[in-house]
């Protein structure tokens, strides 16, 4: 089952009219029919990067979301349909604004085509719907993480009693 | 269709039937209880896991969640209170609110029923509430009063090992608790402070979350989350408390994934037997007395469906319901409400009816720290809007930060209802 879907994201990607999309967002040559590259690593970095970037304190990428959003996407044949739509719209948006791709771009310029991208005034459907799944994921593996929890002071249950209180002493 | 016999049989396992089934066993009864759900255990709840943010609510099955078939947006508001809109500082203006929220029947399927998602809270009744209609001039009197129910709400609250601390003004004067209160958490010392500059209490609420180890059970680890099911095994839901104990005994059989399908008549119109489906089959099973701890909503159900109880006309009528406001504010720093129960005290100033006062059943005040959905920090990075840098700093000024007071009142009780 998860050849398959993992098949299905990949014709996806390489079907579009004359692999143009793997080509033009990637610099790659489409896949040929049958091939079986792992979801692109290297642009989700760049997403998870857009996100939560790393700062003073470790970001998406640092913390590690990155595989386990891979491992997310290849069991979801809509959430790798949501992706794939969602990298052709912004490597075209990042084209439309003269970068060499959404690689190109800054960290910060990253985040902001992102948010304009899904969550603009013109954003579209299809585009919101990626912004909302991507969003919600990294920002969901990353604050479900130790790294994430440390940034912000989080110590995760069992809480202990204040010792001046703890009932029984 | 197989055929059983017991001295009682009690269908359901909440906080009704589970003590009615602690009850029998006690006075020696042979006792079957059925229960529609499984058992759980406490680590398959979400919190027993690091990433708990992201697991599932296991105790919201699609059948729990089956929602009021009544196609009721929730009756128009008061335009007088419009001013009281919703503004979140976390994300965007919520505007304002011109309708209550629909009914929301709120229960879980399974041994322990909606004790294994409650709070804990563990109240006795005002001795006040008994003769509400004669003093007050709201609901009905009680054909008994608190000091008959007195014993029983001390025999409850040891196995449940509630937790408390006695000197509340509003109730009965009573001895001290099983298990001493929970302290409070800086968010709730924060509001007793602000409280107490009002000059209203803000007292410790009698939890059935207890300090210290009951029946060997761990004792509250004060992780919070108790309505997604107590990873620890502390809760008392009745699962744990008084069933587990009722087992013990020897004289409680339990049957889980037993639906009861119907009750079934005898000629003199008295029940007279339970037919329950399990594992696909029918079965029949007969006790000299039956105890229907269904809710408020099946157990009429039920009697309705079985055409039994209802020579006054009256099953299904009088349903009341709790009404709720709450308010969900923002703090300047990190008050980490997260930690210990969700609800650690209540002011209780404002219980009595008051026909003039602006619930005429009484209300009583709270905070809690996770009421909101702001809970722990992924459900604060989900409401922060954006993303980016901005996002980061955001989640950095402002996890921690959310708490949310509420009012509860009373629905007065009315033969229309529903």
């Amino acid at each position: 089952m998860r050849r398959g879907r993992r098949g299905f994201l990949l014709r996806l990607l390489g079907a579009l009219p004359g692999g143009v999309l793997w080509r033009a967002v990637a610099g790659e040559p489409a896949p040929e029919a049958g091939a079986e590259p792992a979801p692109d690593e290297r642009w989700l970095e760049l997403v998870a990067d857009a996100i939560v970037p790393g700062d003073d304190t470790p970001g998406a990428v640092a913390a590690g979301v990155v595989p386990r959003l891979i491992e997310s996407i290849r069991g979801d044949e809509h959430k790798a349909r949501l992706y794939a739509g969602g990298r052709a719209l912004l490597e075209a948006a990042a084209h439309e604004r003269n970068a060499d791709g959404f690689a190109a771009l800054s960290t910060d310029e990253r985040s902001a085509l992102l948010r304009a991208v899904g969550d603009g005034a013109k954003a579209t459907p299809q585009a919101r719907a990626f912004y909302l799944q991507a969003r919600g994921d990294v920002l969901g593996l990353f604050y479900t993480s130790p790294v994430g929890w440390r940034g912000i002071g989080y110590q995760p249950p069992p809480y202990a009693y204040p010792s001046a209180d703890l009932p029984g002493s | 269709m197989s055929r059983e016999e017991y001295d009682a049989v009690v269908v359901g396992s909440g906080a009704g039937g589970g003590f009615a089934a602690l009850g029998l066993v006690e006075a020696g009864l042979r006792v079957l209880l059925l229960e529609r759900g499984r058992r759980f255990v406490p680590e398959e709840f979400p919190m027993a896991h690091a990433d708990w943010e992201r697991r599932p609510h296991v105790l919201r099955s699609p059948e729990a969640q089956a929602r009021s078939v009544v196609p009721d947006l929730g009756a128009e508001l008061d335009p007088r209170w419009r001013h009281l809109h919703s503004r979140s500082l976390l994300s965007e203006p919520a505007g304002y609110l011109t309708r209550r929220g629909p009914f929301d029947y709120q229960r879980v399927v399974g041994l322990g029923g909606s004790t294994l998602h409650y709070d804990g809270e563990a109240h006795r009744f005002a001795d006040f509430g008994f003769r509400s209609a004669s003093s007050y001039g709201f609901g009905a009197d009680w054909p008994i009063g608190y000091r008959e129910l007195e014993p029983w709400y001390e025999r409850a609250e040891r196995v449940l090992g509630v937790a408390g601390a006695p000197g509340n003004p509003f109730k009965p004067a009573r001895g001290p608790y099983p298990t001493p209160a929970h302290p409070f958490n800086a968010v709730t010392q924060r509001a007793a402070e602000g409280a107490f500059r009002l000059g209203w209490s803000m007292l410790p609420n009698p939890l059935a979350l207890p300090t210290l180890s009951v029946d060997g059970r761990s004792r509250c680890r004060r992780s919070g989350g108790c309505h997604l099911g107590c990873a620890f095994g502390a809760k008392s839901s009745t699962d744990r408390s008084a069933l587990a104990r009722a087992e013990r005994s020897g004289r409680l059989a339990i049957l889980t994934g037993a639906r009861v399908v119907r009750l079934l008549k005898a000629r003199d119109g008295r029940l007279d037997g339970v037919v329950y489906r399990r594992a696909g089959g029918d079965h029949r099973v007969r006790g000299r007395l039956y105890v229907l701890g269904l809710g408020a909503v099946e157990t009429p159900r039920l009697l309705m469906v079985s055409e039994l109880a209802n020579a006054s006309g009256l099953l299904g009528r009088y349903f009341m319901e709790l009404v709720i406001a709450s308010l969900t504010v923002r703090f300047e720093r990190p008050l980490a409400p997260y930690v210990g129960p969700p609800i650690q005290a209540r002011c209780w100033d404002f219980s009595r009816p008051a026909a003039d006062g602006p619930a005429r059943s009484g209300f009583v005040l709270g905070v809690s720290g996770t009421a909101s959905g702001h809970h722990g920090p992924a459900s604060y990075a989900s409401s922060i809007p954006g993303i980016g840098r901005e996002h980061k700093q955001a989640m950095r000024e402002r996890f921690g930060t959310v708490a949310t007071l509420f009012g509860i009142a009373e629905h007065e009780p009315r033969a229309a209802s529903p």
